[in-house]
């Protein structure tokens, strides 16, 4: 507690004077005390900074020191301290400026820095005192950190930056030269210079990690802007190239040396500033223009060029992995969603698909095919496994070059559904795809291949594995689909006809498979767990037909045998109901039934007309049929006769059709011990006329049916007079006593509509003509449904809705199966408006009510 | 020699030898061995102390030895120096006369054994503490230039601060 204001008590020293014997004896006149001190210090501050130091006497310097501060010239000394340290700076500038090589002038500046903190280390320990006592509490810089506020002063600034400059000048000088590919052996002394530079504080007093430091002030911009530069000019030097992939491999190139050179040179605060500057410049404002280069420029439709070619051809093995992996990486420095990537890559891809409908035409006409329309099952087998395996190129090509980014493999897969799904039409190539209508066309190939019996040994193991490769990349394909609606009612098409038109026992691949799954059943659950069952209604229900007509048939059997019923035809059925199957198909179910007006104009052959009363019977006879009719159609189906021709009996397996004309040539008449003449014998001849006239089959049928059995080589039942590949009015037929097989087991072949040379084209559509029509109206009206449903679905879960937001929420909901039109949707708006759902509002034309 | 010694040598020529360890508890000792002995030391290393007497000197190094393995706080924590109290050791080791307490505590300063150094002036802190103005006098041997009004005065103004 010191009195306010008061004087205060001085502590004297105690009786011995404890300081005056540490001087040396004289208690005389300050001054001159300190000039003689000083005088001694200073001699031994310059020897010191002459490497000077063997004569000196640490211990003396030091005591002097602790006098003077002592004696409180503790200011004085500090100031002459710095002053002499200043002129010894000064000169030691000017003979760096006299160096004029520049390798030497930087190895002699760091000798400078080095031998000078070297000396200001000895100097400081010397005034230690000094700086311990004084220096603290003044606040001042303490001796050493003073030496190196010199040094800047006097050395690097002094005289405009004279030398500073200098060092920056020649620095960046070496860099550059680096840059440009020189070797240089300047390296040690540039880190070491840009060290040094850190090191030079700028604002006196102030930490050095926090104060600003000249590296910072003079260096580090002017370095900066010189890179922006030579970045510049070298980025076009490499755009003059004309070349993408060269571009691509000495930027790469650059980069990474530059990397390394940075990461070596300078301090860790520059360099990001550094990277982005060489990343904008180099990468970013110029990848664009690289990547879009056309072929011959090799940009990046040159690098993914393997990939189509690869295809077609494996030979061709060169790829371009190495620029895109470059290509790759330059760009993930800037971006790391890899944006411009994909957007181009997009393109490209785009570019390609469209092109491969073009090479698939042509490969098969290259190959001798004759049908290459582009929904023949040659060209949708062919379609469908090319896209498989360019899918398959790419993503390996995305594995090798872009690490198998997900991002990017997701816009693979837009890419590619975009052009399996023709949203990326090139107008000047006339080839366009109907994508869900070829899947349907594939897989309906593939079942029938797969469901007729192998004929080689080993049966079971590789047709199970080649029923899963054909599974997996259908369904694999169908994910590409957008319209999935469009594909379930072409796959219901060709589903219905594959019933409808096959011939013998179902078609299961029991034989095969060991496991005796039916294949149509094992796709049929794949496809509701990628399309979900609701989609797969109509097939469901087809499905379930199926299974009621083996049930019926069996049930049907039983019967018989039961009642022992004789003469009958055996019967392996299938009932349709009307309303789940085709129209194109079912339409004319009752042509071939008494009409109205009691008129028949087809005849059931008399050797089957029992055994059809005989199931009407039985049909008619379980109660849940009471309300059912039952309509015969003879148009669908097979027959299994038994022949005996002269050269053998053969059992032949022909359409119900062919089957009918044949039973036209039955024997009639029987001999007098009653057993039937020999049909041979009767040498029944007919007219095409007759034919018709006895049969009441159409005409169109009956001539192509004709064809089957009298034209087609291997199955001439009948001989046609005359050998026409034609069948005319005129022509006459009769039973062929040469027909010979080499197996008694004989099939007829159904001539198909379109090689049946049909002369009446012009007016008829042709039955694939109205097929695909069916699709369409098809797809067309399960769509307006769809989107009624989604509307109603809509309106009532939200009550009122704007326009937009109702066509938003629409579009979501039916992504999964089509994409509506907008006209689409506003019709049926209006339609349901119309049908009282909804209303408009009274005040807003764009908002709607439900109406419960 | 296997292990060079550091000799300190008194303002009368007495020559101390010790550990070096022992002695760069000194910091100035330190920096000298260092700064003069770059490559370590290859022999025995003579240091002059002129200002600083035998018996001293003695005392000092005796300190020196005997803390040549006590890790002290920090330089530059205020905390710790003020408020640690003086070790039982270095108590009955400074419970010298006065004198030899103020030499000690100079030469402690002038070689910059900072640990010392506080020591010592805790000790004549401990002497100040709860003493009367006439008993420090004495101590201290402080002659007094108060007049008797002055002192008076004095007294007046501080009655307060007193707890009598």
């Amino acid at each position: 507690m010191i009195p306010s204001g008061s004087r205060r008590s001085k502590i004297r020293p105690p009786r011995k004077s404890l300081v005056s014997s540490s001087l040396d004896g004289s208690n005389s006149d300050p001054t001159v005390d300190f000039e003689k001190s000083w005088s001694i210090l200073s001699s031994a501050i310059t020897q010191i900074q002459s490497k000077n130091v063997s004569n000196l006497s640490y211990e003396q310097l030091y005591r002097k020191a602790y006098v003077l501060v002592l004696r409180k010239y503790g200011a004085k000394l500090y100031d002459n301290v710095a002053s002499l340290i200043t002129h010894h700076l000064l000169v030691r500038r000017d003979h760096l400026l006299a160096i004029s090589d520049h390798e030497d002038f930087m190895k002699a500046v760091i000798l400078e820095w080095d031998e000078h903190l070297q000396s200001m280390k000895f100097v400081s320990d010397v005034l230690m005192y000094l700086n311990r006592v004084y220096v603290k509490e003044h606040k001042k810089l303490l001796i050493y950190d003073l030496g190196i506020e010199l040094f800047k002063d006097n050395v690097i600034k002094h005289n405009h930056d004279e030398v500073g400059r200098k060092i920056v000048d020649i620095v960046i000088q070496e860099i550059t030269r680096n840059r440009k590919g020189e070797v240089i052996t300047t390296t040690m002394y540039i880190t070491k210079l840009i060290n040094m530079l850190e090191l030079l504080v700028e604002s006196a007093g102030t930490d050095i990690q926090y104060g600003e430091n000249y590296f910072q002030t003079m260096f580090e911009p002017t370095f900066l802007q010189n890179s922006e530069t030579f970045f510049y000019n070298l980025s076009q030097e490499f755009v003059n190239y004309n070349l993408g992939s060269r571009y691509i491999r000495e930027a790469g190139q650059f980069i990474k040396e530059e990397e390394s050179r940075i990461n070596f040179y300078l301090p860790s605060s520059t360099y990001p500033k550094l990277i982005d500057l060489m990343n904008n410049i180099i990468i970013k404002d110029k990848i664009d223009d690289i990547i879009s280069l056309p072929y011959e420029q090799q940009g990046l439709s040159y690098w993914l060029q393997p990939v189509l070619g690869n295809i077609f051809d494996d030979r061709q093995s060169t790829h371009h992995l190495a620029e895109l992996r470059i290509l790759y990486e330059l760009i993930g420095r800037f971006d790391s969603e890899y944006q411009l990537l994909r957007l181009r890559l997009k393109e490209n891809i785009i570019a390609q698909g469209i092109q491969l409908p073009e090479f698939v035409k042509t490969s098969l006409q290259n190959a001798g095919e004759k049908k290459t329309a582009t929904n023949s099952t040659a060209f949708a087998t062919k379609w469908i496994d090319t896209v498989l395996r360019y899918r398959e190129q790419i993503m390996k090509l995305s594995a090798e070059a872009f690490a198998s980014n997900p991002i990017v493999e997701q816009t693979i897969t837009y890419a590619m559904r975009d052009f399996i799904n023709g949203s990326g039409t090139n107008r000047k190539n006339n080839i366009s795809v109907n994508a869900p209508e070829l899947l349907s066309v594939y897989m309906d190939y593939y079942i029938k291949q797969l469901g007729k019996p192998s004929p080689s040994k080993d049966i079971s193991t590789s047709s199970s594995d080649s029923t899963d490769v054909f599974v997996n990349r259908s369904i694999q394909f169908l994910r590409y689909i957008k319209d999935k609606d469009a594909f379930e009612a072409n796959y219901a098409n060709h589903f219905a006809k594959r019933f409808l038109n096959s011939k013998g026992a179902s078609q299961t691949i029991n034989a095969n498979n060991k496991l005796g799954v039916d294949l149509e059943e094992l796709i049929l659950s794949k496809l509701g767990e990628e399309m979900g069952t609701t989609s797969l209604d109509k097939i469901i229900k087809m499905n379930k037909d199926i299974k009621s007509s083996k049930d019926t048939t069996a049930e049907y059997k039983k019967h018989i045998s039961k009642n022992q019923k004789q003469n009958l035809v055996d019967l392996e059925l299938k009932i349709c109901n009307v309303t789940d199957w085709p129209k194109s198909m079912t339409k004319d179910y009752k042509s071939f039934s008494k009409s109205d007006t009691g008129e028949v104009s087809f005849l059931w052959p008399k050797q089957l007309r029992n055994t059809i009363r005989e199931f009407e019977e039985f049909w008619f006879s379980g109660k849940k049929n009471d309300n059912k009719s039952l309509y015969w159609s003879p148009k669908f189906g097979s027959i299994d006769m038994r022949i005996t021709y002269p050269s053998r009996t053969y059992e032949i397996n022909m359409s119900t059709y062919a089957g009918i004309i044949m039973l036209l040539f039955a024997p009639q008449s029987s001999n007098a011990d009653g057993t039937m003449v020999s049909a041979f014998d009767e040498q029944k001849e007919l007219t095409y006329d007759e034919i018709q006239e006895l049969t009441g089959i159409p005409e169109a049928d009956l001539k192509r049916h004709l064809q089957s059995i009298a034209v087609a080589p291997r199955s001439r039942l009948l001989i046609k007079k005359p050998m026409t590949k034609e069948v005319n009015n005129t022509d006459v037929f009769k039973l062929n006593e040469n027909f010979k097989s080499p197996s008694i087991k004989v099939k007829v072949l159904t001539v198909s509509a379109s090689s049946s040379a049909a002369p009446s084209k012009a007016k008829q559509k042709t039955e694939q003509e109205e097929e695909a029509e069916e699709v369409q109206s098809n797809i067309a009206e399960g769509r307006k449904l769809e989107v009624n449903a989604a509307i109603v679905r809509i309106m009532k879960s939200r009550h009122t809705v704007r326009h937009n937001k109702l066509i938003e929420e629409l579009i979501k909901q039916l992504a999964n199966r089509f994409q509506p039109s907008i006209i689409l949707i506003k019709q049926r708006i209006e339609d349901l408006i119309e049908k009282e759902y909804l209303k408009r509002d009274d005040d807003d034309k764009n908002t709607y009510h439900y109406v419960a | 020699m296997s292990n060079p010694k550091v000799i300190v040598i008194s303002s009368d020529d007495e020559k101390f030898p010790v550990d070096p360890k022992v002695a760069e508890k000194s910091l100035l000792m330190k920096n000298m061995i260092n700064d003069l002995n770059p490559d370590g030391l290859q022999e025995d290393f003579e240091i002059p102390t002129p200002n600083v007497r035998a018996n001293v000197l003695a005392k000092v190094l005796e300190w020196c030895e005997h803390h040549k393995n006590t890790i002290f706080p920090d330089d530059d924590d205020e905390d710790a120096k003020k408020s640690a109290p003086v070790e039982e050791w270095d108590k009955n080791f400074l419970k010298v006369d006065q004198e030899m307490l103020y030499e000690i505590m100079l030469a402690a300063n002038y070689l910059n054994i900072r640990p010392l150094l506080d020591a010592g002036c805790k000790m004549v802190a401990e002497m100040i503490k709860g003493k009367s103005p006439e008993e420090l006098r004495r101590i201290f041997n402080i002659v007094n230039d108060f007049s008797p009004e002055e002192e008076a005065a004095i007294r007046r103004e501080n009655e307060w601060a007193e707890d009598r």
